[in-house]
């Protein structure tokens, strides 16, 4: 039973990582006016909602292109934001999908190990023509509230 | 009750719009960093085509700056100078191109810059601190 039961946590491990194997290929970093672009619509997502927000910017690498911090902005949400984006260049998913596995339950506590998944909401690879440019990672409010400006940042880019 | 000075986003974005400008005025390509006074960082960029290292000297520069209220090129002189006691001390990074933010008299952060010669990041940052207009 335990044999089975590992099998098919390692089936469900596989078909949720894995079954994201489909994710754009890495391209070239994003461009300095493009990440600046993305972190001004997410911080006036997050300035609209009377949010502080600490908003990074990094290469496909996860190597930061820009950071920003808003007035009065936690200071642990530096590396957080950080981390997020992080998660999501490294991983080429949003960083969404760890949290969303772990909740799940015991099967998914190996997630916890992997280096460099820092499994909180509010990190988004950012894909333009097909490829990954980059992520953006976003801290300073709950998990959905980062998400959504996040999501903003991404949204300026398709304008 | 105490007050202290502190940079604002605005503050930061206006910093780093001018030492961006005098970067590329002279085309050069650099990597830039403000940090609070506690050596926290503020605001980063990195131009197109400065690397992932000229971003953390920036960082690590502005630093030194900011925590240690001076200039890093202190600190590189006075280890060439013969202290290289001072590599002992908690971490800093003795090199050109980063300069505290001092307003009122109080360090309210520090700016850093890598990507060409050390003296002309320290021109970057030297322009990005005259946009506050002090």
């Amino acid at each position: 039973m335990k044999t089975i039961r590992f099998v098919f946590a390692l089936a469900i491990s596989w078909f949720a990582l894995g079954a994201f194997a489909q994710t754009p290929p890495y391209g070239a970093p994003i461009s300095l006016e493009n990440a600046k672009k993305a972190a001004a619509a997410a911080a006036a997502e997050a300035r609209k909602n009377n949010w502080q927000m600490g908003i990074a910017i990094t290469d496909p690498n996860g190597d930061l292109i820009y950071f920003e911090r808003m007035d009065n902005t936690q200071i642990g949400s530096i590396n957080i934001a950080l981390g997020k984006a992080r998660t999501a260049a490294k991983f080429k998913r949003p960083s969404k999908v760890f949290q969303d596995l772990l909740a799940k339950g015991d099967n998914f506590t190996y997630l916890l190990g992997l280096e460099g998944a820092m499994p909180v909401q509010g990190g988004l690879p950012i894909v333009m023509d097909g490829k990954i440019v980059g992520a953006i990672g976003v801290s300073g409010a709950t998990g959905d509230q980062d998400s959504q400006c996040a999501t903003a940042g991404l949204e300026a880019l398709k304008k | 009750m105490k007050n202290r000075p502190m940079l604002t986003l605005e503050d930061c974005r206006k910093i780093s719009a001018a030492a961006e400008a005098e970067a590329k005025k002279n085309n050069w390509i650099v990597s830039i960093a403000i940090l609070d006074d506690g050596g926290h960082l503020l605001h980063l960029i990195r131009m197109d085509g400065a690397s992932p290292f000229n971003a953390r000297t920036a960082i690590a520069k502005g630093k030194t700056a900011a925590e240690t209220r001076r200039s890093t090129l202190v600190w590189e002189e006075r280890i060439k100078a013969g202290r290289n006691s001072m590599l002992g001390m908690p971490k800093i990074t003795p090199v050109q191109g980063g300069l505290p933010i001092v307003v009122e008299g109080v360090c309210v952060g520090g700016i850093g810059a890598s990507g060409v010669q050390s003296h002309e990041d320290e021109q970057i940052v030297a322009a990005g601190i005259k946009a506050l207009g002090l």
